[in-house]
């Protein structure tokens, strides 16, 4: 890589810092909304604990002005310490790190999956413009898009798991489950599948890959839409410029001109999409993970939301934060190498 | 052409996807009805329910979820016996001490428990009387705000909170009070003995020593997770140190003797045990016990349906759909020891934005609205008994006078009771306020907390009752967060509320305490206060004749329809779902959870 | 200079423009399906309160009852949709909620739009440190969870649409602003605005009257996919427990409420089939219909494409 490059990186990197703070800040913002009693009900939570709500407002510092719990905060997390999630029971950087495996096993896979069935779907759908096959695709996924995402995962678990028997929800069989905790698969990075083949244990690798499988789907189904019509538009306008006729009169056969030159330039709008698209998947996502029991990121930050945890979501908004900023940064890392007449900076 | 075999591909796939579905609905129809074929692992239990521990900490620990993990893997003095209350089995003791077999003495302010020899402990150790003693001072010591200290506090030093009897920052005030905890609890030979500071009911202090607070812990393993090193030199320091933490010392740790050990836990997802081998009354039948979290209901049921879980929770609006279920087995009315009741705030808040206009123009409520007792009467009178426990509570409930519920001593089965009757109701609202109330109406909110279908509908009962006497009387039901809800009882702002409490310890002073004494848990923000009443409770919990308690149970629950600060509204009866394969479950209402070591699965 | 030319005479383009639309629409099945939905829970809306009179003195968006049993009922004479849990009448939830799709979708989509405008557009006009400074607030509130902001407006104001329609437009006016902003670049370097620069035109009439009408298509369909965007989101907030309370006429919260009830009773897993159908239909062709509107005016308004 070259230097300007590394240089280039670094500085999109350091912008992060920036971005954290302005999320964080307003992220407190928010949390003036709420005064110090109900802070207290993430400590309080049944009528008999009442009487100590006061106390409980004083132990936690429930009642400071938020400058200073912001700096204090603030304080702490350039120390490396991101406090103590009461709505998880442990320290908020094992709940992120312990829990970001799951929304990341899935994203993993779902992400790429979505791409590129919209950009095949996108493809085929813009060539064949106007035919059955455009229509038929257009129509499959915009039905899929206009799906209520918890209307069809329960659906579709009901069908399979409740129906067949077959793609349990959680991301194990209790059996793989018992060689996870008794120590005999070692866990290295919290991926099952990844795991799993560096334990060189097929059957694990199975197990985990079917209960990828339902999730997955459903993902898949309610997300290729934005993919395929960005994917669709974006080749339309290529094929209508003028060194496609030129393609075609030079006598070039059509599957050349289309995959070779229309499709790279037609997938420079889609990259923006894609890079979003993943790092949406990234930052959780609730739904899937509740009802498929893949308890991620996107669970347990919905988990601390409802119930005041700040430290938790502050925690939560830094990764999400950081999420975003590599992502947007690797979209544009990608469309220099798409087309070398971007240039960056 | 290229139409041509689009179409056609097109097509096959979706004849291929018909096919499928085809088989797939017929496979479908098949599977609902069958029974899962073999007992899938068998030597795994696998309950599946919600919510999810706060912590094992048994000092700490104050819920049910905490406490059905930290009751597996720790024991206690003594135990229920299975089934029962108010009857109790040794287990780190080796007698449950009475009177008759002289454990009791000193008019039962003093009581002896002989240590069994030889219990092993999870992590290589053995249960002297010593660990037995740091237990509970441990557990006194640190005394967190919101936990459940409180309940070794009353009867070992008669307060309620360390702070009564001194300043803990204070040196002198320190080693008083550490001196008071020492000579509370100490070892004499092979025993540890409790001396209590006044008269105290038998069965009341036996129940509260078999629950989880009053589990014991390994001194030396607590240590090795920084616990308090049981030095007594420096109080003062002691308490700086390791009184009111943030975070408990034993927050993940196992430092048990239990049937079970902890194996793992996965915070949010599941807690996974692991049988003790070497257990002290002999190994448990499972070999693991798996409690997941699984907060959504469809996915529950389906894995209850496929056998993936044994034991489920199952929220009653949703009986329907697991009864009739192939392979399941389902026990119902089990009596449980909750009360849900609607409490009347006597005196609201003047700042509060539930009470309208403030004034009695048909616009709002006076800030002490509640205080005319008619008042109180006529929402009483105007609760539908009848449709709330048919249709809400599918008939699964009783209806009780209150405040002690029915399967506790002293429960009083002939007690008059509020029954729905509009027009006694009328009659009440037309006394109320001089006649005010029934001439310029009032508007009221009545909020119920998120989450809790069966209170949004008494909410619902009482509104559509209560408008239906005279057109000028509005009731509008509101839904709230804990957080708003926490917010409004704290700041007495709620005029009227619908909540439940659920027993701490099976006996009556775990209710009448909080449903009518001056610092109650609801009465006192409510602002009831009836200094007869306070004098019977306290006489109650330090009279240990069983008669003299029975007189003064029996005169609160008279005064309590007399002076209807709240209205019970129900008692809930439970239900247990477990898999046909599970052996061995019996019922304790006071139970948190599952107790593993009795079950097993088999046919 | 604009000629003198009537409004609606053939001759003005814009009526041109409108006319080409039309006729576009005509020739493809997808966007006349999509025109006819849209149409269709229009005056659905409209006539809710004439389909389905509401109670007296009561918000009319709370539904009916006949009873409190927790148990959905199947469609019978007095409930032709039949009841959902809570013995909720689905009929006046379904008609009424079509009202309160609207007026979510609208309300969103509208302020977002709004605010995008306002900060796109001086984005995108003035460039520069005014460009910075916004599009690094916009990245913010991009990269802000705005599941968060939801469920904290929902504790601090109150359970409702409107909590949830405030924290909607909070996080969704960034796309907008984005949008225009792209649009403005492009349209600011075009040579007749330079013109209307050098002629002495006011910045806003520049803004307004030259820049804005020619940014206005991809706005457009990106507002009509979004109105499906944000009835979907609304329900997936209910299904949170976030968004309108239980028994408010919302499809998407009568479909939470439903969600107990998916997996049927042993024997019969279709038992409550109409607790989530029927919603889920009515859900389902408003987002489907607004989004194959927007899809079809993309085909038609997207200048890269039409022509051809």
């Amino acid at each position: 890589m070259g230097s300007s490059i590394k240089v280039y990186i670094a500085r999109r990197l350091l912008l992060v810092i920036p971005t954290l703070i302005g999320v964080t800040l307003l992220i407190f913002a928010v949390t003036q909304l709420f005064d110090p009693v109900q802070r207290a009900s993430l400590y309080v939570r049944d009528p008999r604990q009442m009487g100590a709500v006061n106390e409980i407002i004083a132990k936690y510092g429930l009642d400071r002005p938020a400058y200073m719990q912001y700096f204090s905060w603030l304080n702490e997390v350039i120390q490396g310490n991101l406090g103590w999630s009461q709505s998880l029971h442990m320290p908020v950087l094992n709940a992120l790190l312990t829990r970001f495996s799951a929304t990341a096993e899935l994203a993993i896979f779902a992400a790429p999956i979505t791409i590129f069935v919209g950009i095949y779907l996108g493809k085929i759908s813009a060539v064949k413009k106007d035919t059955l096959v455009d229509h038929a695709t257009r129509a499959l996924s915009v039905i899929g898009w206009s799906l209520p995402s918890f209307w069809l995962g329960i659906v579709l678990l009901a069908f399979f798991y409740g129906g067949l028997g077959i793609f349990s929800p959680g991301r194990l069989s209790p059996w793989a489950e018992a060689l996870v905790r008794t120590g005999e698969f070692k866990v290295y990075t919290g991926l099952y599948t990844v795991d799993s083949i560096l334990n060189l244990n097929g059957a694990v690798l199975l197990d985990a890959l079917s209960h990828l499988v339902l999730p997955v789907i459903t993902l898949t189904i309610i997300n290729v839409a934005l993919i395929m019509r960005v994917m669709r538009s974006s080749m339309l306008e290529q094929l209508g410029k003028t060194y496609v006729l030129s393609a075609r009169a030079r006598g070039l056969d059509e599957k050349t001109v289309i995959n070779k030159h229309v499709t790279k330039n037609a997938l420079i709008s889609v990259v923006t999409l894609s890079g979003l698209l993943t790092a949406g998947m990234l930052s959780g996502m609730v739904i899937t993970e509740t009802i498929f029991e893949f308890k991620g990121i996107g669970y347990f930050a919905a988990h601390a939301a409802t119930q005041l945890d700040i430290p938790a979501v502050l925690g939560f908004a830094l990764l999400t934060g950081l999420i975003f900023v590599i992502a947007n940064l690797i979209v544009d890392l990608l469309y220099a190498y798409i087309d070398p007449r971007i240039r960056l900076g | 052409m290229n139409n041509k075999k689009a179409i056609g591909k097109i097509a096959a796939i979706i004849i291929v996807v018909i096919l499928a579905a085809a088989i797939g609905g017929g496979v479908y129809y098949y599977q609902y009805t069958q029974k899962v074929a073999s007992i899938k692992n068998p030597d795994t239990m696998i309950e599946a329910t919600i919510g999810e521990p706060e912590t094992l900490d048994p000092a700490w620990a104050y819920d049910t979820a905490s406490g059905e993990v930290i009751f597996n893997i720790y024991d206690t003095l003594i135990f229920f016996d299975r089934e029962k209350v108010d009857a109790f089995v040794p287990k780190i003791a080796e007698q449950v001490p009475s009177v008759a077999n002289g454990l009791v003495k000193d008019n039962g302010q003093t009581i002896i428990f002989p240590i069994r020899q030889g219990i092993k402990t999870h992590n290589g150790g053995t249960i002297t009387p010593e660990d037995v003693e740091y237990s509970f001072e441990r557990a006194i010591i640190q005394e967190r705000d919101g936990g459940p200290t409180w309940m070794l506090l009353e009867p070992l030093l008669g307060v309620e909170a360390l702070s009564d009897l001194g300043d803990l920052e204070d040196p002198t005030d320190a080693a008083n009070i550490g001196s008071m905890i020492d000579s509370a609890i100490q070892v004499d030979g092979n025993n540890v003995v409790f001396k209590l500071a006044k008269p105290f009911p038998l069965t009341t202090f036996l129940q509260i020593w078999s629950q989880t607070w009053a589990s014991i812990v390994d001194k030396e393993s607590a240590i090795e997770h920084g616990a308090w090193s049981g030095n007594k030199d420096n109080w003062a320091e002691v308490f700086a140190t390791y009184h009111n933490p943030e975070v408990p010392e034993l927050q993940e740790a196992d430092c048990g003797s239990g049937p079970f050990k902890l194996e793992s836990w996965t915070h949010g997802v599941e807690v996974a045990l692991v049988r003790f081998d070497d257990y002290w009354a002999g190994p448990a039948k499972l070999k693991r016990a798996v409690i997941k979290s699984v907060d959504e209901w469809a996915t529950r049921k389906l894995m209850f349906q496929q056998g993936d879980a044994d034991i489920i929770y199952v929220p009653r609006q949703n009986i329907a759909e697991v009864e009739g279920l192939a392979g399941i087995r389902c026990v119902k009315d089990l009596p449980t020891l909750q009360l849900d009741a609607i409490f009347f705030t006597f005196e609201v808040d003047s700042a509060s934005p539930y009470i309208g206009s403030g004034k009695l123009d048909g616009n709002g409520v006076p800030t002490d609205f509640f205080s005319d007792i008619n008042l109180r009467k006529a929402f009483a009178y105007s609760f539908d008994w009848d449709t709330y426990l048919e249709e809400a509570m599918l008939g699964e409930a009783k209806h009780v006078p209150g405040p002690i519920p029915e399967g506790l001593p002293f429960f009083n089965p002939n007690q008059e009771m509020y029954t729905f009757d509009l027009a006694k109701a009328e009659q009440h609202f037309k006394a109320a306020w001089n006649g005010q109330v029934w001439e310029k109406g009032f508007k009221i909110q009545l909020l119920y907390n998120t989450g809790n279908l069966a209170r949004k509908t008494a909410a619902e009962v009482l509104k559509d009752n209560v408008e239906s006497l005279n057109p000028k009387f509005k009731v509008e039901v509101i839904e709230v967060d804990w957080p708003t809800y926490l917010r409004a009882m704290v700041r007495s702002q709620l005029p009227l509320y619908i909540i439940g409490w659920l027993a701490d310890f099976p006996d009556p002073h775990n209710f009448v305490h909080p449903f009518m004494h001056s610092n109650g848990a609801f009465s006192a923000w409510q602002g009831y206060s009836n200094p007869h009443v306070d004098e019977l409770i306290e006489e109650g919990i330090s009279e240990t004749d069983p008669t003299a308690r029975k007189n003064i149970y029996y005169e609160l629950q008279r005064i309590y329809y007399e002076d209807v600060p709240s209205v019970i509204i129900d008692q809930p009866l439970g239900r247990h779902w477990e898999r046909d394969w599970v052996q061995g479950w019996y019922y304790n209402p006071i139970y948190p959870g599952q107790y593993f070591y009795h079950l097993s699965k088999g046919y | 200079m604009m000629s003198k030319t009537k409004f609606w005479s053939a001759e003005n383009p814009r009526i041109k423009e409108l006319v080409f639309v039309l006729k576009k629409m005509r020739s493809s099945p997808l966007s006349i399906v999509g025109l006819s939905i849209v149409v269709f829970f229009t005056i659905l809306a409209i006539l809710a309160p004439v389909l389905a009179p509401p109670q007296t003195d009561r918000d009319p968006y709370i539904m009916p009852r006949t009873g409190y049993s927790p148990t959905p009922k199947p469609p019978s004479s007095e409930n032709i949709f039949g009841t959902t849990e809570g013995q909720y009448d689905l009929y006046y939830g379904v008609i009424w909620g079509a009202r309160a799709a609207y007026r979510i979708g609208l309300l969103v989509v509208a302020v977002s739009a709004i605010i995008g405008i306002v900060v796109g557009g001086l984005a995108g006009y003035y460039k520069g440190v005014i460009d910075e400074v916004l599009m690094r607030l916009t990245d913010i509130i991009l990269a802000f969870p705005g599941l968060i902001l939801a469920m904290a407006f929902v504790v601090a104001f109150g359970r409702g649409l409107d909590s949830i329609t405030l924290a909607l437009i909070l996080v969704w006016w960034p796309s907008y602003a984005r949008l225009i902003r792209g649009e403005f670049l492009r349209v600011t370097a075009e040579d007749f605005v330079e013109a209307a620069k050098a002629v002495g035109c006011s910045d806003l009439r520049i803004m307004l009257r030259h820049v804005l009408p020619n940014t206005i298509f991809p706005m457009i369909i990106m507002a009509s996919l979004d109105i499906g965007s944000v009835t979907l989101t609304a329900a997936a907030l209910s299904f949170l427990g976030l968004g309108a309370p239980a028994g408010y006429s919302d499809w998407g919260q009568i479909i939470s409420l439903s969600r107990n009830w998916i997996t049927g009773v042993p024997g019969n897993p279709f038992a409550y089939w109409h607790a989530y159908i029927i919603p889920g239909i009515f859900l389902f062709l408003f987002v489907i219909g607004w989004n194959l509107l927007g899809d079809a005016l993309r085909d038609i308004l997207d200048p890269m494409i039409r022509r051809r």
